[in-house]
């Protein structure tokens, strides 16, 4: 109990120091939101533009930074993200809320998916050391995944979505024919436009899954525990799992836990690929156009989510792993 | 020691979850939709940008990344053609300047409604002028610099007072500024840091639904112009990139797109040449920004070798797929711009002339050094950074062969490939050497110039400057700047003109290099009656406005 108390209090500061980061690096890049604003107008604004621009955004404001971050630090204890530039004047909180749920699922599926595919496969493939399948299967998979992401990803909706025409090639549902909303007609063409996105994001994420189990399984398999376990004569699958599996999951779990705080992010380059609605890209464009308030947010909100994570994963840390609980009872 | 011996009695666990996988993904895919079919629609899909979902805000004078309402929901009082520079009233039926230049007098259209019934009257636009005085943010082309006030003496005259001679201003005030109503955004207050979520106004759509992936417009029955539009509705899907809005419009799902596409005539045109069709005009001067406030770039001759060196057919030929041809040396847009063009210079065009810009520099004192590259009096290396916008390919492979062809003529070049944010902030603030740019495009050749070279543009190195990013500041180019725009003679125009020509061919103050087109592909399939070169009644890209208005309005079904 020590321990997660002491680990509660580390994430506290943690939270602050990121949130302090979160609002100063922005702010430390070159240029502004008006110069930034009008250079994506493509000189289609007059010379006079950037004046009317460094009002409607605020950007000759004569609060010093200090005084920014008082106020910065007061909103956000009173749940205030601020105005998205990008999106002006729409609230941060909107800006998100528009994109969270499609991040989440998208994102938050594939990466069970290729987490536990990827571990069981790790598992078996270690179990089989020395055999066709370890030798065939991490290759490929380590091939597929040092792919770059974004070629990938090109190459699928190219031969599948455009070529074929097995998948549909932009979006996160048909828009033109279907109401976003819980009726079939969505739900079946949000999963059509999901399949695509998610089989190239599960190709290049597994390898990572399936050799981090693997090369912690071989290790676990000499122990001499697993040598007691097959001399006492007990199920194949009972040693693979509960003896050798259960002892090699546990960086694999720390990962899982990151893995799962950074969700949020979203997954920029699917998203740019598949034009799949999603926070990455409006972390980008927030990026671009300085957009502080939007920047801000997405963070805090990626910042929350990993701390969260890390925290599950000191409890199944706890739970899994007995040594934990009893060192740190004993300190 | 946990060997196989185990395992081979073992089902193939990861085979068979490998094979379950694929056999999962092909049944889910059975059941997606094949390949769309092309037919005729009621509809027109149209590709604008490419910058993510949608946020519900319909406001016209709020650059958030929504701009379908500028135009087809909120018109402007005159609409500006640029391919033959001429006005045509819109929702104002007349104009009249006064003999001085220092008034000008609408005259409104009769028997135009909002689209929530109410009429349309002077009012209206008076309305909307001050809200601008009010809300400078709102202001984006600093109409009430020139402007002293706005009255609506009866429900069809506006009548706008201005403190100076200013005929520019006609486009900005006439072309460029939105008609709100007034019975709405009176009670708004702010209007710049308004939504707009269910605009009002008095264009041909309306919103007829609303997510972040698609904005859906329909035909406003109560349009003015009897019988239009003839496309029932506008659909407008949200892209995060090109690459994924270019293969819809390969595909025959986008009608109309204002997109960047290298290869075209393979990639689009040839998979259904009798209705895949595009048509790239000049915007404006893609332009070799030349910082003339540092050492060595305030040197004319250092600014004309770097003008010989570079060989624009190929930067035309390699870098931008052939799409635009060389720039005028006098910095005009043409054919637009060809009233203005001056006698002397009709036939005047760059060539490449290496021997000419090794003289230039020799001239100037520059002698090779160490390694053949040249250096001043000084011993110092005639070295120099050529910044250019990462992303913005076609850029980036003219940013390269114009560095080849300096380092051909001894010249030292760093190709900076940077975010646009930090390549639009070096221009503003001057610190770079040299850098690619487009310039300022509108309905006269004074607007490229305006921005380009007026000194009060400008700003001293380190401050941020408007537009005049390579700070050129010459009284006479200032003085021919308002001669221009002093007057609405076409002669006494020309001769401020052709003043300002000479200047840029002469002095250089910015090397323009290639047109800047106008990014437009166009899907004959469900409807005709285009833009195209021998029909220019607008812009034709769906990015321009009002101009994109003007083109919906000329389409009709395919027959």
């Amino acid at each position: 109990m020590r321990h997660l108390l002491r680990r509660a209090a580390f994430y506290v500061v943690a939270l602050w120091a990121a949130v302090t980061l979160n609002f100063l690096v922005p702010r430390l890049s070159p240029g502004n939101p008006a110069q930034a604003m009008l250079s994506r107008l493509h000189g289609k604004a007059s010379p006079q533009a950037i004046h009317a621009l460094e009002i409607l955004f605020g950007v000759n404001t004569h609060d010093s930074l200090w005084t920014q971050y008082l106020q910065y630090l007061n909103n956000l204890l009173h749940g205030d993200l601020g105005v998205s530039i990008t999106y002006l004047p729409a609230p941060v909180t909107q800006v998100i809320m528009r994109d969270l749920l499609w991040t989440l699922i998208l994102v938050g599926v594939t990466l069970i998916i290729s987490f536990v595919i990827g571990t069981l496969l790790g598992a078996v493939v270690a179990w089989r050391h020395g055999s066709m399948l370890d030798s065939i299967l991490p290759p490929v998979f380590t091939f597929l995944s040092a792919i770059p992401y974004f070629w990938l990803a090109l190459i699928f909706l190219y031969i599948f979505g455009f070529t074929l025409g097995w998948f549909p090639i932009y979006g996160g549902y048909d828009a033109d024919s279907t109401t976003p909303g819980m009726n079939i007609d969505f739900l079946v063409s949000a999963l059509q436009h999901a399949i695509l996105p998610a089989i190239t994001i599960v190709i290049g994420s597994i390898a990572g899954w399936i050799l981090g189990m693997r090369n912690t399984m071989i290790s676990t398999l000499s122990e001499d525990y697993v040598l007691m376990a097959e001399a006492k004569g007990l199920s194949e699958r009972r040693i693979m799992l509960t003896y050798a599996a259960r002892n090699a999951i546990l960086p694999n779990i720390t990962s899982f836990a990151l893995s799962l705080g950074f969700v949020v992010s979203g997954a920029l380059l699917t998203e740019i690929v598949f034009s799949y609605p999603g926070i990455g890209y409006a972390l980008l464009q927030a990026v671009e156009n300085h957009d502080y308030s939007l920047i801000e947010g997405i963070f805090l909100l990626i910042v929350i989510a990993v701390l969260a994570a890390n925290f599950l994963a000191d409890i199944a840390y706890v739970v899994l792993d007995p040594r934990v609980r009893h060192e740190r009872g004993r300190a | 020691m946990a060997g196989p011996h185990f395992a081979r009695r073992r089902p193939r666990l990861g085979l068979f979850l490998f094979a379950s996988l694929l056999v999962m993904s092909l049944l889910l895919s059975a059941c997606a939709s094949a390949t769309k079919h092309v037919a005729h629609r009621n509809y027109v899909t149209i590709v604008a940008n490419a910058s993510g979902d949608y946020t519900q805000n319909f406001n016209p004078y709020n650059t958030s990344n929504l701009t379908t309402s500028q135009g087809v929901i909120y018109e402007t009082l005159l609409f500006f053609n640029r391919g033959d520079e001429s006005v045509t009233p819109w929702l104002a039926s007349n104009y009249q300047y006064s003999s001085d230049l220092t008034q000008i007098t609408f005259t409104m259209r009769s028997g135009v409604m909002w689209s929530d019934n109410q009429p349309f009257t002077s009012d209206d636009v008076a309305f909307t002028l001050n809200l601008l005085k009010k809300y400078p943010a709102m202001d984006l082309n600093g109409l009430w610099n020139t402007i002293t006030s706005v009255t609506a003496p009866d429900p069809t005259t506006v009548v706008v007072k201005l403190n100076a001679p200013f005929t520019p201003l006609l486009w900005y005030l006439g072309g460029q500024t939105w008609i709100l109503p007034k019975h709405i955004w009176a009670t708004v207050g702010d209007g710049s840091q308004y939504t707009d979520p269910n605009p009002v106004g008095t264009g041909p759509y309306v919103l007829k639904s609303f997510t972040p992936q698609l904005v859906v417009l329909s035909k406003n029955p109560k349009f003015w112009q009897p019988g239009k539009p003839l496309v029932q509705e506008l659909h407008y899907p949200a892209f995060d990139s090109n690459t994924s809005a270019e293969l819809a419009m390969d595909q025959g799902t986008v009608d109309w797109a204002g997109i960047y596409t290298a290869d075209i005539q393979k990639t689009y045109v040839n998979r259904d040449p009798a209705h895949n069709h595009y048509w790239f005009p000049p915007s404006d001067i893609l332009m070799l920004f030349v910082n003339t406030a540092k050492y060595p770039f305030n040197l004319l001759p250092v600014r004309k070798a770097l003008s010989f060196a570079i060989d624009r057919p190929k930067l035309s030929k390699i870098a931008e797929s052939g799409y635009e041809p060389l720039a005028s040396p006098t910095g005009l847009v043409l054919p637009y711009d060809q009233k203005f063009l001056a006698p002397q210079y009709q036939n005047l065009q760059f060539t490449t002339d290496a021997n000419a810009a090794q003289q230039q520099l020799e001239s100037a004192g520059f002698t090779k050094g160490a390694g053949g590259i040249y250096v001043d009096k000084n011993g110092k290396k005639l070295s120099m950074t050529l910044d250019v916008v990462s992303g913005f390919t076609d850029w980036i492979t003219g940013a390269q062969i114009i560095a080849s062809n300096l380092t051909a003529l001894g010249i030292e070049v760093n190709v900076n490939t940077i975010s646009q944010d930090a390549w639009s902030n070096n221009l503003a603030t001057g610190s770079f050497d040299i850098s690619l740019c487009w310039t300022n495009p509108g309905p006269s050749p004074y607007f490229i110039f305006d921005a380009l070279l007026r000194s009060t543009n400008s700003a001293p190195l380190g401050q941020t400057a408007n537009s005049n990013y390579e700070r050129w500041s010459d009284p006479a180019v200032d003085t021919m700047l308002n001669q221009f725009a002093q007057s609405n003679d076409l002669a006494t125009q020309q001769q401020a003109m052709a003043g300002i020509e000479q200047v840029m061919v002469e002095q250089l103050p910015s090397i323009p290099l290639l047109n800047e087109p106008y990014w437009y592909e166009y899907n004959t399939t469900s409807y005709v009656g285009w833009p195209d070169a021998k029909h220019l009644y607008a812009e034709p890209s769906p990015y321009s406005y009002p101009d994109n208005e003007v083109v919906l309005l000329h389409l009709q079904p395919a027959s």
